[in-house]
């Protein structure tokens, strides 16, 4: 083989691999996703753990790569006379068992702690609690000592212990917050817990991560990290009616239209008293419903709608929540979603007396907005 | 031979008669030559080969931008479920069969395999199910519930139409295909070496195929019940997976992965052969520690067994179980990094030719360092909480299976062309091959750690500009595309070298096993007279006898030629005669598969197919009585 080509077989080589590892550098980590970024204890020791292992990958990398290449180029061909033929060493061999034992245990010390660490629960005593539960595109999130019902989004106070309990209607997804904590499956008939912890306030992003189907792509949340004192008054709202509608205005048009076409399923008055257990009631009522009759059921699991005036986003954190957005994913939610099961069992789509004119979505819309108790200080956060 | 009178024996009455020509259309139907039915294992394969890869493509121009819509959901979750269950049982699997069909034999010194007609068998069953899979297709949508098929979500239930249970009864045909390859080989190798090759003069891709055939006689069945369970649940109305009827999906996800895991080893042990092979070869130097390579390759084949739950860590089994198959897992990169270090030192101080073959098995290596040592990164289960069901899972397992399984395979293609046609592929087009498929593929794969570490799920058809992820994508997509025309230069590069079809003669690289010592392509005995071996490498050391007596100087090559088949009375040679019923057993099977999802009357046809076949195979003799006597 000559200069020349070896050239021409790793010069190729070369820059591609220095092509990648620049293109790569200039990806950055400043995904709302990154696993870099961490921004609570349980995501800042798994990033922790994943650097140190890492690292420890990045010199056998280098000593393993480097010896292939210079023993390829130094070893190469020169004449038609047979090397000398070594068949083993022993003392190499038993080197090269023993060292990446040693390597083993070293990673598998901290691995094992952290185990530990990550799963075993916080005091529930001092603890948020938390029930998560997967559907078929979206999170229904409750909190049963405060008896609060919502979805798509979770509200936690900064700086404190919660512990989700996970679980799924449905079929199996997986409840992922990248910046605050690994994820866990939520599988039905089956409780899983996690603990997070959110070091500081602000918006962040969760998505669903186990293949669960036709809209499992579309299928995130949000998560809103409170000051304390902003959650407790989170706490207060979700439990005051929303501010009174004028008799006759667009918003009460939309009232009616709401009770009339979409209450069945979607419960938006979560604030009354009591209202909690009747909420986890007809929940379960609307999946067996719907299991009973999956073709033309005319109720089928949705999101609670509570306050929905305050929300951030629409679809399972899709879209942004105005009123634009939300008329068109109402008009026609495969605007926005496919495969949601709105699309295919509400009588508004499907049935032909019953269709909305885009005005009568405009109200439904509008009153949907109005959601909200009439408090003026709420803080926004920025999205992390 | 005929000298002493049988008994006259029960004969199932033919239909057709028993095929004798050596040639055409019915030939290549009922061969049992173990080098033609490698040969047509290795093309069905790789027709799979390139829908798998245009399935991928596909993939690929979908996620090259934010929110494009190339392919709708529907299609698109079929085509992920497709290309995995494709390059995991149509192409990788299949492709080291071809191997071990065409090398095994040759390299133990035997004329064929223990059972030639249930190696037809093998291939039939193969071929008509991976038709049976990719029908789906055409019959209201392939199989979408992923290759790991999860239940609830691939239940009935969720998942009305016929896909799913065409993947489940696909996966179960092509399991007897593989488990009755597996036993075949296990067979082949202890009975059928020549004299002298003891086990532990055995080439090591022979004692890999050994290994592989053991783990898929284990492993396929369990895939079998757990795909007969979940045919029943679909079909019968059974409850193993149904949680509100006291069944339970995370018991799939148990057996799925038991069969799983060592499947994963099934489909990187032959690579690890191939490249052992072509490693010293082109070194010309012996294998380095070749007892600790084979030991580690029974090491990974066992402990295999014992990690399957590391694709189960978020499933919430509890921190005891995570910390045991953290460390089990943990574990298996202690033999692994033994071979790599091993053919690392094989390389060292040898006189390397840098030809095609030897570039993609240094790739190999290469490549699947890297795999592993992601791999380590997500054995640390608190860390895989991050990574598990995000694209750094899928950048790592691609490093193994393409970097790893595809490289070697492209060695081992390269190293045998000459051995299956007599002709050299074109050197010049392979390394561009090589080069483009390298860049391709680390182009492709490479960005992906960093999207799965930036949080990319897995398996989700569109994505938001806002997520960052889309560059990355988009260079993974190009790399794709590099692959691609490399998979364009390989194609070409046959049809060219097709073309001068430039003599290899039997050993045109000066190698070691006994696969070399015979004329290429090898007549259909393959020896003419059975070796008797005394040497690891006994060929090589037929050549180089000087090195036997220790002298490691000036060695000069002896001249012997391979030999030679010209002037052979072939009728003092006994091989099998072909046989055309294991191709109905395999048609059988394929129609009664059908049947469970349309009509009884088809099952019934199949069985009756089957049953037909296994009578006329079992009373058919293995050669019909010639009317010569000698």
């Amino acid at each position: 083989m000559t200069k020349k080509k070896l050239k021409q077989i790793f010069f190729p080589l070369f820059n591609s691999l220095f092509l990648i590892f620049f293109i790569s550098c200039g990806f950055g980590f400043d995904s709302p996703m990154s696993t870099f970024d961490a921004q609570g204890p349980v995501a800042q020791l798994q990033k922790d753990l994943f650097l140190f292992v890492f690292w420890l990958a990045v010199v056998v990398f280098f000593l393993v790569e480097g010896a292939i290449l210079y023993a390829s180029y130094r070893y190469r061909q020169k004449d038609e006379k047979l090397p000398v033929q070594i068949h083993g060493n022993a003392k190499l061999e038993l080197m090269w068992t023993i060292l990446p034992s040693i390597i083993i245990v070293i990673i598998a010390v901290p691995t094992v702690m952290g185990i530990w660490k990550t799963q075993v629960m916080p005091d529930e005593e001092k603890s948020i609690i938390v029930d998560s539960i997967g559907h078929q595109w979206w999170f229904e999130f409750r909190y049963p000592e405060e008896e609060i019902v919502t979805a798509n989004e979770l509200h936690i106070p900064e700086n404190k212990d919660v512990i989700v309990n996970i679980e799924s209607q449905d079929v199996i997804h997986s409840f992922w917050i990248p910046k605050i904590a690994g994820k866990i499956d939520m599988v039905p008939n089956h409780q899983n817990k996690l603990w997070i912890k959110a070091d500081s306030p602000g918006i962040y992003y969760g998505q669903c991560a186990e293949f669960c189907g036709i809209a499992h792509a579309l299928m995130k949340f949000r998560v809103v990290v409170h000051t304390k004192e902003d959650f407790e008054e989170w706490k207060n709202d979700m439990r005051t009616p929303p501010a009174a509608l004028n008799p006759g205005s667009e918003e009460d048009e939309g009232r009616k239209l709401f009770i009339g076409n979409c209450s069945m399923c979607h419960t938006h008055d979560s604030y009354k008293k009591a209202a909690y257990h009747k909420e986890i009631q007809n929940q379960s009522n609307r999946w067996e419903e719907w299991k009973k009759d999956k073709e033309y059921s005319a109720i089928v699991s949705a999101p609670n709608l509570t306050h929905f005036g305050n929300r951030l986003t629409i679809g399972a954190g899709l879209k942004e929540n105005n009123l634009e957005t939300l008329s068109n994913w109402i008009e026609n939610p495969d605007n926005i979603k496919i495969g949601t099961r709105m699309k295919n069992h509400a009588a508004i789509y499907n049935s032909d007396d019953q269709f909305l004119t885009s005005n009568e979505i405009d109200q439904i819309a509008k009153y949907l907005l109005s959601l909200k108790p009439d408090r003026v200080s709420v803080t926004t956060y920025t999205n992390k | 031979m005929s000298s002493i009178a049988k008994p006259k024996q029960f004969q199932l009455p033919r239909i057709f008669p028993r095929p004798k020509s050596h040639k055409g259309l019915w030939y290549w139907l009922a061969t049992v030559d173990h080098k033609k039915i490698g040969t047509m294992y290795g093309l069905v394969a790789f027709f799979w080969f390139l829908v798998g890869g245009i399935e991928a493509l596909l993939i690929r121009l979908q996620l090259g931008q934010a929110e494009s819509s190339i392919l709708s959901p529907e299609v698109y979750n079929q085509m992920f479920t497709m290309h995995g269950t494709t390059m995991v049982f149509l192409v990788v699997m299949p492709l080291s069969a071809a191997f071990f069909n065409w090398i095994v034999p040759l390299q133990i010194g035997a004329r064929d395999v223990a059972f030639p007609r249930l190696n037809a068998l093998s291939l039939w069953v193969f071929i008509f199910g991976t038709i049976l899979m990719n029908i789906s297709w055409f019959v209201g949508g392939a199989p979408n519930g992923g290759w790991f098929g999860y239940p609830p979500n691939s239940s009935l239930g969720f998942n009305p139409g016929n896909g799913i249970t065409y993947w489940v009864m696909g996966l179960n045909i092509l399991g007897v295909a593989s488990i009755a390859a597996g036993l075949n080989f296990i067979v082949t190798i202890i009975n059928m070496r020549a004299p002298g090759m003891h086990m532990m003069k055995m080439p090591v891709f022979t004692w890999m195929t050994l290994i592989t055939s053991v783990l898929i006689v284990l492993a396929l069945p369990i895939l079998a019940v757990a795909g007969i369970q979940l045919t029943a649940d679909r079909i019968y109305g059974t409850n193993f997976f149904n949680s509100e009827a006291g069944g339970d999906p995370i018991f799939w996800q148990h057996i799925f992965w038991l069969f799983g895991h060592p499947e994963v080893y099934i489909l990187i042990l032959p690579a690890m052969g191939i490249v052992s092979e072509v490693l010293p070869t082109f070194s010309r130097k012996p294998l380095f520690g070749y007892t600790a390579i084979v030991f580690a390759g029974i090491v990974i084949g066992f402990m295999g067994w014992f990690v399957w739950s590391h694709h189960m860590f978020t499933v919430g089994l509890g921190p005891a179980a995570n910390t045991a198959f953290t460390i089990t897992t943990m574990l298996i990169a202690i033999p692994t990094g033994v071979k790599i270090f091993n053919w690392i030192s094989t390389l060292w101080g040898g006189s390397i030719k840098l030809n095609t073959s030897m570039l993609f098995s240094i790739g190999f290596i290469a490549m699947f360092t890297i795999g592993g040592l992601s791999g380590v990164t997500h054995a640390a289960s608190p860390s895989d909480a991050q990574q598990q069901d995000t694209y750094y899972i899928v950048a790592h397992f691609h490093y193994v299976l393409f970097g790893g399984s595809i490289f070697a395979i492209f060695s081992g293609i390269y190293y045998w062309w000459p051995k299956f046609t007599g002709w050299l592929l074109d050197e010049k087009l392979g390394k561009i091959n090589f080069v483009l498929m390298f860049i391709g593929f680390n182009l492709q794969f490479g960005p992906m750690h960093w999207l799965g570490l930036n949080g990319m799920p897995r398996r989700i058809y569109t994505y938001t500009e806002d997520m960052g992820w889309e560059d990355s994508n988009l260079a993974a997509t190009l790399g794709g595309l590099i692959i691609a025309i490399s998979v364009l230069v390989f194609l070409g590069n046959i049809i060219l070298s097709k073309r001068k079809k430039q003599n290899s003669g039997g050993d045109p690289w000066d190698a070691r096993t006994l696969e070399w010592s015979i004329a290429s392509p090898p007549p259909h005995y393959n020896f003419v007279q059975i070796p008797k071996v005394k040497h690891i490498d006994d060929w090589w050391y037929r050549k180089y006898p000087e090195l036997l007596e220790g002298n490691n100087q000036n060695i000069k090559k002896q001249k012997i030629e391979v030999e030679d088949s010209s002037n052979v009375d072939e009728s003092k040679i006994h091989m099998p005669d072909l046989s055309y019923y294991p191709l109905i057993i395999g048609v059988g099977l394929t129609i009664a598969a059908l049947g469970v999802m349309y009509t009884y009357a088809l099952v019934t046809i199949g069985l009756i197919m089957v049953f037909w076949g296994s009578i006329g195979w079992s009373t058919e003799p293995v050669n019909e009585d010639s009317k010569e006597h000698h």
